[in-house]
């Protein structure tokens, strides 16, 4: 015990730094919402359930709509010359593609955002 | 004496050492594209197999392209002196994601049916398409 101890005493000053960042982007989206959606809908009651996209791509005579949320998690440690700094960015993306009747005819969710992860990076994560 | 410089360098921080890792998005399960059929399957299809895509471009016509990208980097940096605050503006760039990223880009045709499947640097696969800029929601 009192080893250990006077290692970590030894150990303290080489320690210089560490850092845990949380960084996000809009609001995450949310699933109960998403859910709701149905192919038919009409750009209007898209937009009373889940708001203004983040993006309006036209498509010809057709259009899609981007929301997103991305949230980054940064891990930094420095022992005395070396630091070691791991970022992970990960993302909720809906994507809704409205034929030119304004009506929704295909949809896509990947919500991925709440997979972020702070750890070093020589831990595996993601793999 | 090079042993006492050395020692003096590493005392006053003057030479550093960074191993970093930048993991951007998860790739698209490759086992998920085999379950796509050129021909046959149709963007619904796509978009429920795969998620939502990271990019959605226009074609001639009506046609369009979607795709799918992901990036990791890691590896060391040394030097007299390292900016350990490099990269730590968060904000999410799509343009860094597209140019960085490997990838698949799918083709669908102006019924949006899937026409091909192409893998590679987004970058690349990417080059021909015709860009919109984004326009608001009124």
């Amino acid at each position: 015990m009192r080893t250990i101890a006077l290692a970590s005493l030894l150990l303290l000053p080489l320690v210089q730094g560490c850092l845990l960042t949380r960084d996000t982007v809009n609001q995450p989206l949310d699933e109960a919402r998403v859910v709701k959606l149905a192919r038919h809908m009409s750009a209007s009651d898209v937009l009373e359930l889940l708001g203004g996209p983040m993006e309006v791509v036209q498509l010809g005579r057709r259009s899609a709509w981007r929301y997103d949320h991305q949230r980054t998690k940064r891990t930094g440690l420095t022992l005395f010359v070396v630091t070691a700094l791991n970022t992970d960015t990960q993302e909720d993306r809906l994507w809704l593609f409205f034929d030119d009747q304004d009506r929704l005819a295909a949809f896509g969710s990947t919500l991925q955002a709440s997979s972020s992860e702070w750890v070093l990076p020589w831990v595996d994560s993601h793999e | 004496m090079s042993a006492a410089l050395g020692l003096a360098l590493l005392a006053s921080s003057c030479v550093k050492a960074q191993y970093e890792r930048h993991i951007v998005l998860q790739p698209v399960a490759a086992d998920g594209l085999q379950h796509l059929a050129p021909g046959e399957s149709d963007l619904e299809h796509c978009l429920a197999v795969l998620g939502a895509p990271n990019f959605v471009w226009e074609r001639r016509g009506d046609a369009i392209a979607i795709a799918y990208g992901a990036y990791r980097h890691q590896g060391w940096q040394v030097g007299a002196s390292v900016n350990v605050t490099r990269g730590v503006n968060a904000s999410f760039d799509y343009g860094e994601l597209e140019a960085l990223s490997r990838g698949y880009v799918l083709l669908f045709d102006e019924h949006w049916k899937l026409e091909n499947i192409s893998g590679g640097l987004l970058r690349d696969l990417s080059a021909e398409f015709e860009r919109t800029p984004p326009q608001s929601v009124e």
